[in-house]
């Protein structure tokens, strides 16, 4: 299991960044069923109040869907990898919604997080090159 | 932002590593490649689904996804968005720990370059 637990194929990729696209997908439902709650801050008192907004949301619902076809990409992705890479490849993630944000959205995205961007995309091509047997990668 | 938020936030945080280890462990033995196409894929996935840790994952994760709501429904989360960096150090330690991964000086590097990346990125 370990010896190919590092090595990166190409075709690995695709599925990373399907699981990274169906994630943010579920955080944004997942933020709009909270939003339709109206309730700010949960506490004690007011937590069955929001449990039954949040199942009477859409928000929810679409979410948890989101989050059951990534278990099967993802599962897929973990027998085929080591963790500590293929997760490490899912902060893709910080790189995809931005961009989708430009894109669909029309948002602007401010210089500095362009520098967050790059790190963030520094330490991915960093962690794939680990993923390789390469002596010089191992400590 | 109290420290109610903080420690909701790193307690998600925590079992979300414990269930992608536990989803980790749950795969190890199971090779989809030994029987190829689709029906090795749904084989294999099946087996999966037998397997103990995989619904302990399955629990961690509903248990993080509880708490992660309570978090969401507060308006100021300024500080969860630099901090969601802190999952990608705490996944390579557990990897390490208890999956026997190799965590080279390259991999590491890139984790950290990963959380200073999502820390610039949650603040600006």
């Amino acid at each position: 299991m370990k010896d190919r637990g590092g090595k990166l194929s190409g075709a690995i990729f695709p599925l990373i960044i399907a699981v990274g696209i169906l994630n943010a997908l579920a955080e944004l439902s997942f933020k709009r069923g909270a939003a339709a709650t109206h309730i700010h801050a949960v506490t004690l008192s007011n937590l069955p109040g929001f449990a039954l907004g949040m199942l009477s949301s859409a928000g929810l619902w679409t979410g948890i869907l989101c989050y059951l076809v990534m278990f099967l990409l993802w599962i897929t992705v973990l027998s085929r990898i080591d963790l500590s890479v293929a997760f490490l490849i899912l902060s893709l993630d910080y790189l995809l919604v931005p961009l989708f944000s430009i894109l669909f959205l029309k948002e602007a995205v401010p210089f500095s997080r362009w520098v967050g961007i790059a790190l963030v995309v520094a330490g991915i091509c960093l962690t794939s090159g680990s993923a390789a047997p390469d002596k010089d990668s191992r400590l | 932002m109290t420290l109610k938020i903080l420690s909701l936030i790193f307690s998600v945080e925590l079992l979300d590593t414990g269930s992608q280890v536990l989803f980790k462990k749950s795969t190890g033995k199971l090779d989809p490649n030994d029987t190829p196409g689709l029906k090795g894929l749904l084989l294999f996935l099946g087996n999966v689904l037998k397997m103990p840790a995989v619904w302990c994952g399955f629990l961690l994760v509903s248990c993080g996804l509880l708490l992660w709501f309570t978090v969401l429904a507060e308006v100021d989360l300024s500080l969860a968005f630099p901090l969601g960096g802190m999952r990608y150090l705490l996944v390579l330690a557990a990897s390490n720990v208890f999956l026997g991964e190799r965590i080279g000086r390259k991999r590491l590097l890139g984790g950290l370059c990963i959380a200073l990346g999502i820390a610039c990125v949650g603040l600006s």
